[in-house]
């Protein structure tokens, strides 16, 4: 399906459970609200038009001004050659969204490590366990935006070194 | 006869067979720096230029009598070759307790020198190994050529020809707590 | 007499069964064979794997954080390190990503370049493969070999760049230097060497009954197992599915070249080695092709060096030796991008290790963790 019958073909089956957003370089995204992705991955596995069957990249984005925190999902099917991007923001206090390493397993990696540098908690993950970082750690969530270390050295601008 | 030139030598010829007299600490000295067996411990880039290539046809190890051993307790050199973070630092300290004295380390690349490129902004890197382990050689580069971990070699056997037998009961070893 | 890991022992009459307990084994971070520092936390049942667990992060270096302190021109250094057996191809990924983002054209005679380059690192990433494939598998010659190759493509760079293994060759809107006036001989005869010598390695491997007893039939990995892994490159070419980005979604110059796609047919690891060894003779081809088309012009666009491409984002992938590598770039406006994630090929194989793996010895499983061709710094970034 060419990106724009694949925008028409969402729209048309999701109704107002997605927002459209620009299109990233010619791959249609949609953006969705956390308590919608679980009806609407089991579409996009099933649907014998859509048939999203692999996960290409799940990773998380911090926007402290507006206070959002998001998982931003890549997907691809081999089935019919096409892509998506699916966008899931929720306040930054305490972030949860449900996993969907039961219908691409591949996330499941991608989501222990999204929620050990972000802080988003998956439900229903099978393995919630760190996956990157020292055993020990307690220093926060590092990927965010706004994120202190006490070892932490930022590189000066050019022309600041001391 | 090159034996001779390595090794201070009074050459004695007596009836039934030849006889050396040298000193101690030299031929220990020579026999320690001729036959360095390295531990094979790469983490990332270096590795592949300090230990593989530096292993492989062109530029050969085994002429130096440097042959790699799997195992830290057969190895008496380590060169750390890549970056070392914050979850790999404390198997680095058990590694090298694992080596049985005289041990020496070579601390190669950037990474292991001083944290390397990843110097700033990094939250799980640690900025030189020599914050764990003690380093006798440093050698420099991102990724070093191999000429230049050979350079590194070749010092490090310098430095072992200038120790001393009589030194050994005066630096404190290193004893591990009992469990 | 061949004894699989079903066979039982029977007790003698009169006897008792022998009673067993499942235990468990640490394959440490230190460790010959597995390429680097990955941990495994083996489950096991006298010599058979119940259980096998990877434990990464040894290798966590921050990418993504030193990435939003950096301008676009500054980070093409850090591309190099992920992967730094195939750092041409690393290089490349960023560039396209950056130039679908802002919407810059590269000139031709740089495409030309960029595939000659990308496809000479992709022969040096599988000789690097051969040689610690065959070393843990206990041939020590082929190892000596692959880097004697080796080294003849590391001169070809160094004639060209000056670095023997992270090249930090190409710039945003083409390459960074123009090639020597050798160069293409000198390419054109390393590729007529090249030949034979992969008949070389295959007549010492492929049909070899040691090779085969270890590989045929180990790891099988099937094919909607793959696509749910996301599993990529040789290791889903292996279990049979045709798919590369270079001939389905191309990018650069690789759509006006000829060339084959091979692919595996059990999903076991002689197929994932076979298709690696098929690859090598497909890329000398490509180079060939390359060499004989190569236009003059520019070697690079004019790209300004406070670079600020338009607000937006993009999904940008290729085709690197070990699979799928894509950049996900967030960009607001400034000089230095807002978010990059960064989707690598050894993150996702490494997963299916534990499916790949199950009920066969701890021998079978050093021989598939060098069938995927793992990289740490790819897995733990």
């Amino acid at each position: 399906m060419t990106a724009e019958e694949l925008t028409s073909k969402i729209k048309a089956t999701f109704a107002e459970k997605v927002e459209e957003l620009p299109a990233v370089t010619g791959i249609p995204a949609f953006r969705v609200k956390a308590e919608h992705l679980e009806e609407i991955c089991t579409t996009l596995v099933s649907d014998p038009e859509l048939k999203f069957d692999n996960l290409s990249c799940l990773g998380g984005i911090d926007y402290p001004e507006t206070n959002e925190i998001g998982v931003v999902y890549c997907l691809f099917s081999f089935a019919k050659r096409h892509h998506l991007n699916l966008r899931v923001m929720m306040p930054r206090e305490n972030p949860e969204v449900i996993s969907v390493s039961e219908f691409w397993v591949a996330a499941n990696w991608f989501e222990r490590e999204t929620a050990e540098l972000f802080g988003i908690k998956f439900k229903d993950h099978p393995d919630p366990r760190p996956l990157l970082l020292i055993e020990e750690w307690d220093e926060g969530y590092p990927m965010r935006r706004d994120w202190e270390g006490k070892d932490f050295i930022r590189m000066p601008e050019v022309g600041q070194e001391k | 006869m090159g034996v001779v030139q390595k090794v201070p030598v009074y050459l004695e010829k007596i009836p039934g067979g030849g006889l050396i007299t040298t000193s101690l600490d030299a031929v220990l000295n020579w026999s320690r720096a001729s036959s360095l067996w390295y531990l094979l411990f790469g983490t990332a880039c270096c590795a592949i230029e300090g230990l593989m290539c530096t292993g492989a046809s062109r530029y050969d190890y085994d002429r130096f009598g440097m042959i790699f051993r799997a195992s830290p307790r057969q190895a008496d050199l380590m060169i750390v070759a890549g970056t070392i973070t914050n979850k790999m630092a404390k198997r680095v300290k058990i590694l090298y307790e694992q080596m049985s004295e005289p041990k020496y380390v070579i601390a190669m690349g950037g990474c292991a020198i001083r944290g390397g490129p990843f110097y700033y902004d990094c939250y799980s890197v640690l900025r030189g190994v020599d914050l764990v382990i003690p380093v006798d050689v440093y050698v420099p580069g991102c990724p070093p050529r191999p000429e230049s971990i050979l350079e590194g070699c070749l010092k490090l056997q310098q430095k072992i020809k200038k120790e001393k037998v009589s030194d050994w009961s005066k630096t404190e070893k290193f004893i591990p707590e009992p469990e | 007499m061949v004894v699989n890991s079903s066979d039982r022992v029977e007790p003698a009459p009169g006897g008792r069964e022998l009673e067993t307990q499942e235990f468990v084994v640490n394959m440490g971070p230190q460790h010959p064979s597995t390429h680097g520092v990955c941990r495994l936390i083996l489950t096991m049942d006298g010599e058979v794997l119940k259980k096998v667990v990877p434990d990464i992060g040894f290798l966590h270096r921050s990418i993504e954080k030193i990435a939003e302190n950096r301008t676009y021109h500054q980070f093409m250094v850090y591309t190099d390190r992920i992967d730094y057996v195939s750092s041409m191809n690393a290089n490349h990924a960023w560039c396209v990503a950056v130039e679908k983002l802002a919407g810059i054209e590269v000139p031709e005679r740089a495409e030309y370049l960029r595939v000659i380059m990308a496809e000479l690192n992709r022969i040096a990433s599988h000789l690097v493969f051969l040689a610690s494939f065959s070393i843990d598998l206990g041939a020590v010659t082929p190892f000596l070999y692959a880097f004697r190759e080796r080294e003849r493509i590391v001169d070809l760079f160094e004639m060209t760049c000056g670095q023997r293994l992270t090249y930090n060759y190409m710039r945003i809107g083409g390459v960074s230097r123009d090639v020597p006036k050798d160069f293409v001989s000198e390419t054109k005869k390393f590729c007529s060497y090249l030949y034979p010598r992969v008949d070389e390695y295959e007549a010492i491997l492929t049909e070899n009954p040691i090779f085969l007893g270890r590989t045929k039939g180990i790891g099988i990995l099937d094919l909607p197992t793959a696509i749910n892994y996301s599993v990529s490159g040789p290791p889903l070419r292996g279990s049979g599915l045709k798919w590369d980005i270079r001939k389905d979604e191309p990018y650069s110059a690789y759509d006006v070249f000829d060339f084959d796609i091979p692919t595996g047919e059990n999903g076991d690891t002689w197929d994932r080695y076979k298709v690696r060894i098929e690859e090598m003779r497909q890329s000398a081809r490509i180079i060939e092709q390359a060499l004989e088309g190569l236009p003059e012009g520019e070697i690079k666009a004019k790209v300004p060096a406070r670079f600020r491409p338009p607000k937006g984002e993009v999904f940008a992938r290729i085709e690197a030796p070990r699979g799928e590598m894509a950049y996900f770039i967030v960009s607001d406006g400034s000089t230095k991008p807002y978010r990059v994630k960064i989707r690598t090929a050894s993150f996702c194989n490494l997963q299916a290790l534990p499916v790949m793996a199950k009920d066969l010895k701890i021998a079978d499983l050093v021989a598939i963790f060098g069938s995927l061709d793992i990289i740490l710094p790819e897995v733990d970034r």
